[in-house]
């Protein structure tokens, strides 16, 4: 008996500190390449990576022409994860997105995101402080926000990096899809500026 | 000498115009010449300086160069501050002319010397574009004086003389941090231009110490300097050190004249480690006196005294597991803290009770050890160490558990001293803050170690009589009071259904101790396991609701009424205090007791409401009830990891925020008031 009660004991000391303390995420409601208007609340019960993007940011584009956050897409929506792409890029600027223009990105990326929303008018962008293309953000299954920063330690242009980078977003989704702690919550964001 | 050393014309590369040049056309082995990458960028486009800010790369050159030959570190010129709203970026608009001084061999015989450069760039206006060129420059080998290279002699003057210089030796610089900010103070005797026309700049050398974007503000006076920039969101913990370039300009145009100094300054305000300590230990043995604690102590030192009889060796090695138990516990929960910091999560003292299962889980504790108390429970006084043999290696387990329980006990109860020690030792690197927790379970186990390790201390406690069972009785019910209080919070985290769980859970436990009390039989102790079981079963029901807490907030924030609080929005401090508002902020949570008290009595009096009209001073309220990333990180940079914390922003803006005492009453908070109105 005393053995029970003191692993009892033990156990939550362990325990107490690992509470997640992590806060709600943002609204969101935004219309996507085809029209259709996506919610967060519409995924509650799903795990949602948030990825702003401009498609002719060199940070951005390290990314896709080496293929590897295509890879990512695929890999995780293929699990059931939510993988929204956003552009709060303003009309007439660098990554501008008319519902024609992202269609034909996702097509010409080869991209397997569930959607790309657009948010020219960057009202979502400025709600979740997104600084940088790209910026990256994990959303929990009861809306809580998981991680949010940079997609690696590596913050720059050159796609040999990408060999040495450890993608803090792929180990945050492995750690969720095994039902574990996020070991590494934010980040710095790298890239160029969000151009609002 | 007939030269043509930059005879290629510079590659093209877009929006930038990329040169490799040398100071002189010449060079003298064994002396080290001076030369230069210059990126030219197209007007309204920019490169970046060694910290590139919120976004973009700084500009990397890898050098060729023949053996013997070695360049030295890239020499950043002063850079510009490069607004794009939200960031702030570092950079060159115009002309990057990144110099460095290449050391040449002695023993060089030939005619001359190719030295090439592979720059690689990143390049923005509203968009960037990586850039890349291996540019190359010959220089002869000259035994005579360097022959100058006239096309450039007179960029690299410019150049150089906007190079950080090392700050003079009459200059003091220190840094220490206020609140979210960080204040810089350079000392210099010969004083700082306050010109209107000078312009004065600080640029970080180090990453994710400063907030890029935050605006800086400088006061330069007759015998020094003082900057206020706000800190980096990223920052995890205070540098000992804050450095940067600092950088005047004045004039424009040709007439524009630039310095740079690299400024140190180490940071000062950190209290010291010694008197942290002191203040660490101190709170650790006021941790004895709280509600949660005391009970159990109490007891064990009761214990003691009917052990005066056996040997002191015994005692003191009871004494002894006790503090280990202790220690123990409060390691495991430093090596967890440490953990979560480096995953850059936020953490502070008390958050544990921003979990439901947690509280939960403490409730039945405490109802378990009430029980005990009250007699009814014999495994929970065996297992406290109590009425039974210290010489028994059981004895000794059970001291050591009895170590363990104060701490999980005594987390509920943060003791004021606690609080900030453990919201320093946060800011702090992993061994302070271990120290500093280790200092905290020192002064935890300090009073029963010392009864154990000097018995006749023991003479200043009563006799033992019948008086210490009705004691130890009496005792159970500050323990009831506090599973009233655990079980309350509960249903703010986890909503009223809460309450099925936890007071089944509860009456489960009570039925298992009937069990095993009744009939002191095997058969009866396993249906108190089994019933114990099933009371964790019900806990592990608990979980957070959101939508039965915001109602249980709103209850609580109904409550009170008269109070003009606004919720806490830290970006509106300033513009309240620039329109003449002073602004006073109550970081608060359900679960903190001594916020709760302080709300009655001090909050709600009519002469501090009058108070706070006549000063004009907006009410904030900042509920960490729930977990708040934001209020943590806000709480932190005070050096507090726990609520309560109450803190006064000016109307003066050139004043500092102030942080009130923990515990108020309405003279503490008209007198705190009134001191920092006048303070300066």
């Amino acid at each position: 008996m005393n053995k029970l009660l003191t692993v009892g004991i033990l156990c939550s000391l362990f325990t107490f500190p690992l509470v997640s303390h992590a806060g709600q995420a943002p609204g969101i409601k935004l219309s996507d390449e085809n029209g259709k208007v996506h919610q967060l609340s519409d995924y509650r019960g799903k795990t949602v990576v948030l990825e702003w993007f401009n498609e002719g940011c060199p940070f951005v584009r390290k990314h896709y022409d080496s293929g590897s956050m295509q890879k990512l897409q695929k890999q995780y929506t293929d699990q059931g994860i939510v993988w929204l792409t956003i552009s709060s890029s303003a009309k007439g600027k660098q990554g501008y997105f008319t519902a024609d223009a992202a269609k034909a990105s996702r097509e010409k990326e080869k991209a397997s995101m569930t959607a790309i929303l657009l948010d020219s008018d960057g009202k979502v962008g400025k709600l979740y402080g997104a600084k940088t293309t790209p910026h990256l953000f994990i959303i929990g299954s009861k809306g809580e926000m998981l991680y949010q920063g940079a997609i690696d330690d590596q913050p720059s242009t050159e796609t040999e990096d990408l060999a040495k980078a450890k993608n803090y977003v792929d180990q945050a989704l492995q750690e969720i899809l095994a039902h574990k702690g996020v070991s590494v919550s934010k980040t710095p964001p790298y890239g160029c500026s969000v151009k609002y | 000498m007939p030269l043509q050393v930059e005879a290629k014309d510079p590659p093209l590369t877009p929006h930038v115009q990329a040169q490799l040049v040398g100071e002189s056309r010449t060079f003298s082995p064994g002396k080290p010449v001076r030369i230069a990458v210059r990126l030219e960028a197209e007007e309204g486009w920019h490169t970046y300086w060694a910290i590139s800010g919120d976004s973009g790369k700084p500009t990397r050159l890898e050098w060729s160069v023949p053996q013997g030959f070695v360049p030295g570190p890239m020499l950043w010129p002063a850079p510009k501050r490069i607004e794009v709203p939200p960031l702030v970026n570092y950079g060159y608009d115009d002309e990057a002319f990144l110099m460095t001084d290449l050391e040449t061999p002695s023993d060089f015989i030939a005619e001359s010397v190719q030295i090439s450069v592979r720059a690689r760039w990143l390049v923005c206006k509203e968009s960037c574009l990586p850039g890349e060129a291996t540019l190359s420059l010959t220089l002869m080998n000259s035994d005579g004086p360097p022959e100058p290279n006239t096309i450039w002699s007179q960029v690299f003057q410019k150049a150089t003389s906007q190079l950080p210089q090392s700050t003079p030796t009459t200059w003091k610089a220190h840094a220490r941090q206020v609140g979210q900010d960080w204040i810089l103070q350079i000392e210099n005797p010969s004083g700082f231009s306050s010109k209107k026309e000078t312009q004065w700049t600080f640029f970080p050398l180090q990453d994710l110490v400063f907030q890029n974007a935050a605006p800086q503000s400088f006061h330069p006076s007759a015998n020094g300097m003082e900057i206020k920039w706000a800190q980096s969101e990223y920052l995890t913990h205070a540098p000992d050190t804050l450095e940067g370039v600092l950088v005047e300009r004045s004039g424009n145009g040709s007439t524009e004249k630039v310095q740079a100094w690299t400024v140190v300054a180490p940071l000062e305000g950190k209290i010291s480690l010694a008197k942290m300590l002191f203040f660490a230990l101190l709170g650790g043995i006021l941790l004895n006196l709280m509600p949660c604690v005391f009970p159990v102590l109490a007891l064990k030192a009761v214990s003691l005294l009917q052990k005066s009889g056996k040997l002191r060796r015994d005692i003191l090695q009871g004494g002894l597991a006790y503090s280990a138990g202790v220690l123990f516990s409060f390691w495991i929960f430093s090596a967890v803290l440490i953990a979560l910091r480096h995953t850059g999560d936020q953490v502070g003292w008390g958050f544990q009770l921003q979990s439901p299962g947690f509280v939960g889980s403490l409730s039945a504790i405490f109802f378990l050890l009430g029980l005990s108390l009250l007699g009814v429970l014999e495994i929970g006084s065996r297992w406290m160490g109590l009425g039974q043999s210290l010489t028994t290696k059981e004895g000794l387990r059970g001291a050591f558990a009895t170590g363990m329980l104060s701490t999980i006990v005594a987390t509920p109860c943060t003791a004021p001293f606690m609080g900030s020690a453990v919201g320093y030792a946060l800011t702090q690197s992993d061994g302070d803050l271990w120290i500093i927790m280790t200092a905290l379970a020192v002064g935890l186990a300090l009073p029963y170690l010392l009864l154990t390790v000097w018995p006749p201390l023991l003479r200043w406690l009563p006799k033992p009589g019948a008086w210490m069972e009705t004691l130890k009785q009496l005792l159970a019910f500050p323990l009831f009071a506090t599973v009233i209080w655990l079980i309350w919070i509960e249903t703010l985290l986890a909503g009223s259904f809460s309450l099925f769980y936890s007071l089944g859970a509860l009456l489960a436990l009570g039925w298992g101790v009937w069990f095993q009390h009744r009939w002191r039989t095997t058969w009866a102790k396993g249906c108190f396991v089994l019933l114990c079981i099933l009371a964790g079963l019900l806990i592990a029901q608990i979980q957070r609701v959101d939508t039965p807490l915001a109602e249980g907030l709103q209850e609580l924030s109904k409550s009170s009424v008269q109070l003009p609080w606004r919720p806490y929005h830290k970006q509106s401090i300033q513009k309240w205090r620039e329109d003449g508002y002073s602004v006073f902020v109550n970081f608060t949570a359900a679960w903190c007791v001594t916020c709760q008290v302080n709300d009655r009595t001090t909050f709600r009096s009519p002469s501090v409401l009058a108070a706070f009209r006549d000063r004009k001073i907006i009410w904030m309220k900042a509920d960490w009830t729930l977990p708040n990333p934001g209020i943590t990180a806000d709480l932190q940079s005070m050096k507090r990891s726990g609520v309560p914390v109450y803190a006064y922003y000016s109307k003066d803006l050139h004043k500092e925020i102030q942080l009130l005492p923990e515990i108020l009453t309405p003279p503490i908070l008209m007198e705190a008031l009134q001191e920092s109105e006048t303070s300066k």
